[in-house]
């Protein structure tokens, strides 16, 4: 299968690339807090929305792309509607909670994508107790993309075999991808202590 | 449901977070504690297949799909604390590099899914199990039924403080649509741990932390 990494621009030589990593979180807490707070009123959103495109332009992220990976909210977004519009203005709460949603997803979007994987779980160990979270998301995004494919092998296995899959047969599915992850966990703890890790 | 940020105002973030980020570090303290590093990798690879769970979108007749929370099913594994926490770290990735739901709002989301699906949940369970253990399957097809719609009430109350929606009007939509998320769960949990439970027993044998 054909993966997307996120962080394919982040080994561009643009201008948030070259910011450090935490220095980068903590102005992306800063924004999203801003955005959370700002009163509701279209001028005080103008700034941020200018802000986001020369972020976009000045780190040499394809605009089509970013508006691609922000358009995955627009399902939630949806259902949010639905339920906003039973309250008085609620069409007007909904579209400053769309735009604050808007912007907030851009500006996670650009920290992430400027941002490699590796640096990040290097920031993440830096936090409290972020040493177990590290190691986990490390775990994370490095099989991750494994178990999608493995889920898709075994799936397109049983539809090459007459079957297709209904609930059930889902559930034994992820039943047999979580025996897989638990060998697999073996096997890589036996890999981990052959190459020097030590359990502390 | 996932909350994307700019939908809950700053005292429902900032209660959300405290409550989820302690119970966060809580957690931790708990699983270093008390967790064999050898388990490590299991928490990972586990952690890695709760994401994949979440993201998979499983078809249902009609044409829609859903995507499953699987938080109880890895809480009866791993148990609550090891289940809250990997729960919560998947919910965070996805809101980092797939969009869904918010970076402030993770302590809403995590509230509603991890802390229901893995803490409420697991202890329900050993609760009811406790009382009536002939109910086994039984229980692990409404429990889960059961956090999925404590999440999404959860979920509504959230909004309707940060002044999102009415309650009231949104209730019986939101519930609908969590009941039938609910039965999808229970008899997605029901099948995955009997299945378990037939193949490879000794995963359900594993320290529960």
């Amino acid at each position: 299968m054909k993966h997307h990494f996120i962080d394919e621009f982040a080994y561009k030589n643009g201008f948030l690339q070259k910011v450090n990593t935490g220095l980068k979180a903590v102005l992306l807490i800063l924004l999203l807090l801003c955005v959370l707070v700002i009163p509701e009123k279209i001028l005080f959103y103008i700034p941020f929305i200018i802000l986001i495109f020369m972020f976009l332009i000045f780190s040499k992220i394809s605009f089509m792309y970013f508006l691609k990976r922000i358009l995955v909210i627009f399902p939630f977004l949806l259902v949010l509607f639905f339920l906003s519009i039973f309250k008085e203005n609620g069409l007007r709460i909904f579209l400053f909670s769309f735009l604050k949603s808007l912007i907030s997803i851009s500006f996670v979007f650009l920290f992430v994508m400027t941002t490699k994987m590796a640096g990040l779980s290097e920031f993440i160990k830096k936090i409290p107790a972020g040493f177990l979270i590290s190691d986990i998301f490390s775990f994370l995004y490095r099989y991750f993309f494994l178990l999608q494919d493995e889920f898709e092998k075994m799936k397109r296995a049983m539809v090459s075999k007459g079957k297709e899959p209904k609930l059930k047969d889902y559930a034994l599915l992820s039943g047999n991808l979580f025996i897989r992850s638990y060998e697999r966990s073996e096997r890589v703890l036996k890999a981990m202590i052959s190459r020097g890790w030590k359990i502390k | 449901m996932h909350i994307p940020d700019g939908f809950l105002d700053l005292k429902t973030v900032s209660a959300t977070n405290v409550f989820s980020l302690g119970f966060l570090f809580y957690s931790i303290k708990k699983i270093t504690k008390k967790l064999n590093p050898e388990r490590i990798p299991l928490l990972g690879l586990s952690c890695a297949f709760i994401f994949t769970l979440q993201v998979i979108s499983f078809p249902l007749p009609g044409g829609t799909t859903v995507h499953l929370s699987g938080a109880f099913f890895i809480s009866l594994i791993l148990g609550p604390f090891s289940g809250f926490f990997i729960t919560f770290i998947s919910l965070f990735i996805q809101a980092l590099i797939l969009g869904h739901g918010g970076i402030l709002t993770i302590g809403a989301n995590s509230l509603n899914i991890a802390f229901t699906g893995c803490v409420m949940g697991y202890y329900f369970y050993k609760f009811f199990e406790g009382l009536f253990p002939s109910l086994k399957t039984l229980w692990i097809f409404i429990i889960p039924f059961l956090t999925l719609i404590t999440g999404s009430l959860l979920l509504l109350v959230e909004l309707s403080i940060s002044g999102k929606i009415l309650f009231s009007k949104s209730l019986f939509p939101v519930l609908f649509a969590h009941v039938t998320l609910g039965i999808i769960e229970g008899i997605f949990t029901v099948s995955a741990i009997s299945f378990l439970q037939k193949v490879k027993p000794e995963i359900l044998k594993i320290q529960k932390i």
